[in-house]
Parts: structure tokens; sequence; C-alpha cells
């Protein structure tokens, strides 16, 4: 039996939200592509992009810094929705449920699921690390601060970083890709009621049972 | 059939690893490998630290600088070919429609009963 051609829709995320979350996308794919410039040999002509070497080095932190503060405006809007909970456990065990798309086999998730959590954290970790070793190896403002071996240090653990980040990146891009509906989500804001009550169950409940609000 | 690609691309690039190094670039990440030293272009800035950090690691087990070096691009190119072949495996399978997850009109049903029942719930 059809359902409804028009099923409802529940507010996913608001447009300030959507609006930051974009201003973080597109510094974040800036920053990707000048730190890869950098990072091997083969990937320098990347510098082109940016209008040559030099001003690849110029521009990469400063658009760093924009992802940074982008981002730790997100997270000020989404922190409480990624503490942990003890349903997430379980979740993470269900996690070859999760890949063969059997949501029913998982237990309620609220806002967000215990892998977007994961993501959320290790994005934090990961800027974390990134802004304080950025600042060390910071040449033309903040180098001679510091000792040549933090310096040295720093440099590794950017690179490092900066790997795991472009990493996770993928894996949310993909996640977004797999979960129809989702990049919708972040575009025009809403799902449809099957959509939440699939993927973010509890989250669905809360709302309709007036515990929290849309969006 | 991805394994394969990454073993043949592997097959085809192993046994041909540089004996020497050929220009000013590749002896500074030879000499980096000695000793890594920005500041005396040992490699030349920005350092390349994790390229660096990996091929030191080599090169404890080939103590061969060009060798070394070579064995890392050589790996890392055979793990690109893994990711690529991958990704476009993945690709495939969500263009022909499996693998995606997607709701549909049976769990839009399902979730417009639920909500049906909330509401009546909530109704004083």
């Amino acid at each position: 039996m059809k359902y409804a051609p028009h099923p409802r829709q529940i507010i996913r995320y608001r447009a300030p939200t959507r609006i930051n979350h974009w201003i973080v996308a597109i510094c974040f794919v800036l920053t990707a592509l000048s730190g890869l410039a950098l990072f091997h040999p083969a990937l320098f002509p990347l510098t082109q992009l940016f209008g040559g070497g030099p001003w690849t080095r110029i521009l990469h932190p400063f658009i760093g810094l924009a992802m940074v503060v982008g981002f730790a405006f997100l997270a000020f809007r989404m922190w409480r929705d990624n503490l942990p909970t003890a349903d997430d456990r379980a979740w993470m065990r269900g996690m070859r449920d999760v890949l063969r798309n059997e949501d029913e086999k998982l237990p309620p998730v609220g806002r967000f699921n215990a892998g977007q959590k994961l993501l959320f954290w290790a994005i934090i970790g990961c800027l974390s690390a990134l802004l304080l070793t950025g600042f060390v190896i910071w040449r033309q403002y903040f180098s001679h601060l510091f000792p040549i071996g933090l310096i040295r240090f720093s440099v590794l653990a950017h690179a490092l970083f900066g790997w795991v980040l472009v990493c996770a990146i993928v894996v949310h891009i993909y996640a977004a890709l797999w979960i129809k509906g989702s990049v919708r989500a972040m575009t025009q804001g809403k799902v449809t009621y099957g959509w939440a009550y699939k993927h973010h169950r509890q989250w669905f409940r809360d709302i309709l049972r007036g515990r929290r609000e849309e969006g | 059939m991805i394994v394969l690609l990454a073993g043949i691309f592997l097959t085809l690039h192993l046994p041909y690893l540089p004996r020497s190094l050929e220009d000013l670039d590749s002896i500074n990440f030879a000499l980096g490998v000695r000793q890594f030293d920005v500041a005396h272009h040992q490699p030349h800035p920005p350092g390349y630290p994790v390229y660096m950090f990996i091929a030191k690691a080599v090169y404890t087990a080939v103590p061969d600088e060009a060798r070394a070096l070579g064995l890392v691009s050589v790996l890392s190119g055979g793990l690109g070919v893994l990711a690529i072949a991958a990704t476009a495996f993945a690709g495939f399978l969500h263009y022909i429609g499996i693998g995606r997850n997607t709701v549909n009109d049976e769990e839009e049903e399902e979730a417009e009963h639920e909500a049906k029942k909330i509401e009546e719930e909530q109704r004083p």
C-alpha cells in the first residue's frame, strides 16, 4: 500500500545552523586543499589554486582559524545532543546492523547516533590539536616564541591530526550520502516523519511529545 | 577485485624501485632520512614530516635511502589504488541502488501511525 505522496516533515536543522555548517565546510575544503599542497611533494601543484606556494602558506592558517571559529559556534549549538548515553554503546555494538541498513534492530536514537557523536568529538579533538600546533608552527607571528624541538614536534603532530581530520570528514560525507535524506536535511532543513522515525526514533518521539523543539 | 588491482600495481612497481637518487630534491629527501633538519633543507620546507617519518621507519628495515623513499611512495600508491577502487565500487553500488539507506513508503506509514498515536496521547 502506498502512503501519501507528501509525508509530513520535521525541521532537522534551522537556517543559522545550516549556514554555520556550510561556512565550516567551505573553510574545511580550502584548508584541506592548501594543507595537502604542503603535505607531500606530489600534491604541491594544488598551490596553484591559492596563487602559488607563498600565498598557500600565508592563507592556510587564516582559513584554518576561520574554520575553528566557525566550528566553535556549531559545537556550541550541538554539544548537548552529542553527549554520550547508555544506548550509544549498544548502537556501536550493533555496527553490523548499521552497515546492513537494519535500523530496526538498533536502540532508538536521539538527535545524533553514536557514530555522529564520535565524529563530533573527534573533530573537536583534531581541531583543538591543529589549533595549538598551528600556532606553534605559524612562523610569521608565533614560532619565535617556541623552542625548535617543540616546533618540529608540532609540524609532525599538525600533519598527523590533519590527516585524521580529513579521514573523519571523508567518513562524514560518505555517511551523509549513504543515508538518503541527510544532505537534504542540511540544505533545506527538513526531514520526513519516516526519515526521523527510522534513523532518529527517540528524537522523533521527543519532538512529538513536546519534550524538545524542532531544529 | 580491488585487492587484485592493488596487487597488480605493486607487482609492476616493486621490481623497479630506484637504485640511485636523481636530482637535488631527492638528495634533500635522502639527507632528511639520515637526519631530519628542515633548516638545512633536509628536506626543503615545509619538511613533509609524515612522509619523512614513515620513510625513516622504513629506512630501519631497508637501509638504502633511495629504496626506502621509493618503497614508501610505491606502497602509498598501492593504498591509493585500493582507496580509489573501493570508492568507485561503493559509488557503483549506490548507483544501482544497493547499499544506500533509504526510507520506503511502509516506513513513512509506520511513522505516521506512531505520530498519530502520540498526538492522541497528547490530546487533553
